[in-house]
């Protein structure tokens, strides 16, 4: 068997660093930096060849049909590694103070990020399962790495518990599937439905790979662990959980139910369309009744959530890229968002609860304005990223002719808006209730979040710049 | 209804599996529940001899039994001094659990039962050991892919079980 | 036998395992339970891959007994760690977090 190693450079690279970062944290005490900057290095050469792969349309299956690289699973490899990078930026000097070793943690971020590409690149559901479980086994450790916290390691054991759960439910769809359509593999399913059209088994396969999806990028009603998971684990982690690991959910969520079960669609699409409008619906409400901004920021992202799945509603090639172009400004701008929160540090840990923010707009300026940036982004405000991705999204479910999704979202956009600004105004316009201790600001977090910053400036105001890649990119 | 001898073992393998299971839900002493387990998981393995997956049935036993419910059983110790523990089954949870069960069981069940095409298609028992088929199929056919992955999965057991289970030293 | 008597024992098994998670409250327990959902669809693998004369079906066993070994070794490394920090694996005492 021949391989054409080419096509798999991206998952190379990061086994390689994988590997190297292994061998220098085994050696290499003194230096607790090495492996983070291994790291970003490994997963910037890792970002820089699947652009390159991506211009040059370098497509192709590999291991007998096992896996498809295609101009869909690179533009997803770019915003994994987009979001790694930038969560290990904000990691270093976030675990900076603690004593624990740190090369585990990049290790397992690292495998996560592994686990995340194969599930876009996945063209058999087994691969995409066993991807989908090298990822989430890494977050369980990842959410209960601060052992010597008792609410990080509560994180991790409901996360994992819940976890898998939902991969229970994952691996007995696949089965019903399996039996129904007689394979896994995506592109044969999509043929063997259109020969028996609708078994019921491969039906009800389809509705627990839903409900295992749905746990999996915390839909509503299957969303309950995402706040005390993002409140518990470590915020870097919260950070990196809310990014790429639901952007890989929803990169497999979207080829399944786009390819395999294209010619079903009538079945899924209404369910489909009540899981958006419930998850943008509720998430939105429960956020505003947050006092603390990790939780806030968790209801938030389920509520983002919601926002992909219509483009998902859409069921359309638009649909598709607007879900991966909102996905990739998602990222950023909730890793920006954490990031803040991360920099907001007092003496005795985080500044957790939003009434803590208050007056931070003069005492700390550039906190304050990065928040404030990513803030409006979330919330959809133009000029930035956020706006221009709900647009497209919207847009997209417009001409397939789901108007009342699209109402539903506009509605829930407005409500977001208040919490989200809530936030803005006690920054700059009330007046702090306790003098608080900040920490001084961290170097790197600056970078990470200037990075963070341009990119939602950028994107928000050169939008074709940065939507033509995902819209050439569809596999529809 | 006539039963046939191999009809009546079916049946006996179900009956134990389903029996067993349903201890391992509701018993309250948690070493019991992994006992009952055991009987769960060693049935299988009887039926997956039935299926002709000769192979499959060795590793069920080796891996799970041998391996799982032995990790499952030193975390039942590990984590209680006696090893009684108190489980308590609220009314609520009960009934919701119930219907939400019922509920999937009740919609799997009509899915099979209406599922036409197969009405015991029984395929020439065909006894020949599956073992060098489904090493081929591994290792140099289609699942060389999933192999490796399921290499790095266990990479990350490794490495996130010591991680979380070491005692937190402080290095320098 | 035929194939539809191995479904409806899977899904029988499959429901089982749904009512324990949701129903118990010890972690290990639930541990169990989620075993015995990953066992019965198993069990369904195969016997669709016996009735299609498929070998793929008892590869992805294999792969079902490699990822259930790995999540039950992190799953417990984590409820023991939660252990050291409480006396206790009930979850529904375990909740610091609330909202």
């Amino acid at each position: 068997m021949t391989i054409n190693w080419q096509l798999l450079m991206p998952e190379l690279i990061i086994i390689l660093t994988f590997i190297l970062v292994a061998i220098f944290d085994l050696f290499n005490s003194i230096q607790k930096t090495v492996a983070a900057w291994l790291t970003i290095v490994g997963c910037a050469i890792a970002l820089y060849v699947s652009i390159d792969m991506l211009q040059v349309g370098m497509e192709g299956t590999e291991f007998s049909n096992m896996i498809q690289v295609d101009k869909y699973s690179l533009f997803f490899n770019v915003i994994f590694l987009v979001s790694t990078i930038l969560v290990v930026l904000i990691s270093m000097n976030y675990l900076g103070r603690t004593d624990r070793r740190q090369g585990e943690y990049y290790l397992l971020i690292l495998l996560a990020t592994l686990g995340m590409m194969l599930m876009a690149s996945g063209n058999e559901l087994i691969v995409v399962f066993l991807g989908l479980e090298l990822m989430s086994l890494s977050l369980y450790v990842l959410a209960g790495y601060f052992q010597r916290s008792m609410a990080s390691s509560e994180a991790g054991m409901k996360y994992l518990l819940l976890g898998a759960f939902a991969s229970g439910f994952f691996l007995y769809g696949i089965a019903l599937i399996y039996g129904g359509a007689g394979t896994t593999s995506i592109p044969k399913i999509a043929s063997a439905i259109t020969v028996n059209a609708t078994s019921p088994l491969l039906l009800s396969g389809m509705f627990l790979l839903v409900v295992g999806f749905g746990f999996k990028v915390a839909l509503v009603p299957f969303h309950q662990w995402a706040p005390d998971v993002y409140e518990g684990a470590p915020t870097s982690i919260a950070a990196f959980i809310s990014a790429g690991p639901k952007a890989a959910g929803f990169a497999a969520f979207l080829r399944i139910f786009l390819e395999a079960l294209q010619n079903i669609q009538s079945e899924w699409i209404v369910v489909v369309t009540i899981l958006a409008a419930l998850t943008m619906t509720v998430g939105n409400l429960v956020a505003i009744a947050q006092r603390n901004i990790k939780r806030m920021l968790a209801y938030s992202s389920i509520a983002h959530a919601g926002y992909v799945l219509v483009g998902l509603a859409a069921a359309n090639k638009d649909g598709i890229s607007s879900a991966m172009f909102y996905l990739l400004i998602y990222c950023i701008m909730n890793i920006g968002a954490f990031g803040a929160v991360i920099l907001a540090r007092t003496e005795d840990g985080e500044s957790l609860m939003i009434s803590d923010y208050a007056g931070l707009g003069f005492k700390k300026p550039l906190l304050a304005l990065f928040m404030t940036l990513m803030l409006l982004s979330l919330a959809g405000f133009p000029p930035t990223a956020g706006f221009v991705g709900k647009f497209y999204i919207f847009r997209s479910a417009v001409e397939s002719g789901q108007i009342w999704l699209v109402i539903i979202g506009a509605i829930n956009t407005a409500i977001s808006a208040f919490y989200y600004l809530r936030v803005v105004v006690a920054m700059y316009m009330r007046e702090p209730e306790e003098e608080l201790d900040f920490h001084p600001y961290p170097s790197l977090l600056i970078v990470a979040l200037t990075l963070a910053a341009i990119g939602v400036v950028l994107i928000g105001i050169l939008p074709s710049y940065f939507l033509s890649p995902a819209q050439i990119s569809t596999f529809l | 209804m006539e039963l046939n001898p191999q009809q009546l073992v079916f049946y006996l393998f179900a009956l134990l599996t389903i029996g067993s299971a349903v201890v391992v839900v509701t018993i309250r002493n948690i070493v019991y529940a992994a006992f009952s387990l055991m009987v769960t998981l060693f049935s299988i393995a009887g039926l997956y001899v039935f299926l002709q997956a000769d192979f499959l049935a060795a590793t069920q036993v080796i891996v799970y039994v041998g391996g799982i419910l032995v990790l499952i059983l030193f975390g039942v110790m590990m984590t209680s001094g006696s090893l009684d523990l108190k489980l308590k089954l609220e009314r609520g949870q009960l009934f919701w659990g119930g219907v939400v069960s019922l509920t999937i069981f009740g919609l799997l069940l009509s899915v099979i039962t209406n599922t036409p095409q197969w009405e015991n298609v029984d395929i020439g028992a065909s006894q020949e050991p599956t073992t060098r088929k489904i090493g081929e199929m591994i290792m140099k056919e289609e699942y060389l892919l999933p192999f490796e992955i399921a290499s790095i999965l266990l990479l990350v057991a490794l490495i996130g079980a010591a991680l979380i289970s070491r005692k937190e030293v402080r290095d320098e | 036998m035929a194939l539809q008597y191995y479904l409806i024992l899977s899904a029988l098994l499959f429901t089982i395992g749904v009512i324990g998670v949701l129903i118990r409250r010890n972690a290990i327990i639930i541990f169990m339970c989620i075993e015995l959902m990953l066992n019965a669809a198993n069990l369904a693998f195969v016997a669709i891959g016996r009735e299609l004369g498929d070998a793929s079906g008892q590869i992805f066993v294999f792969f079902v007994m490699t990822v259930a070994a790995a999540e039950v070794a992190i799953g417990l490394a984590i409820i023991v760690s939660v252990f050291r920090h409480r006396e206790t694996i009930n979850i529904d005492e375990i909740n610091t977090m609330k909202g």
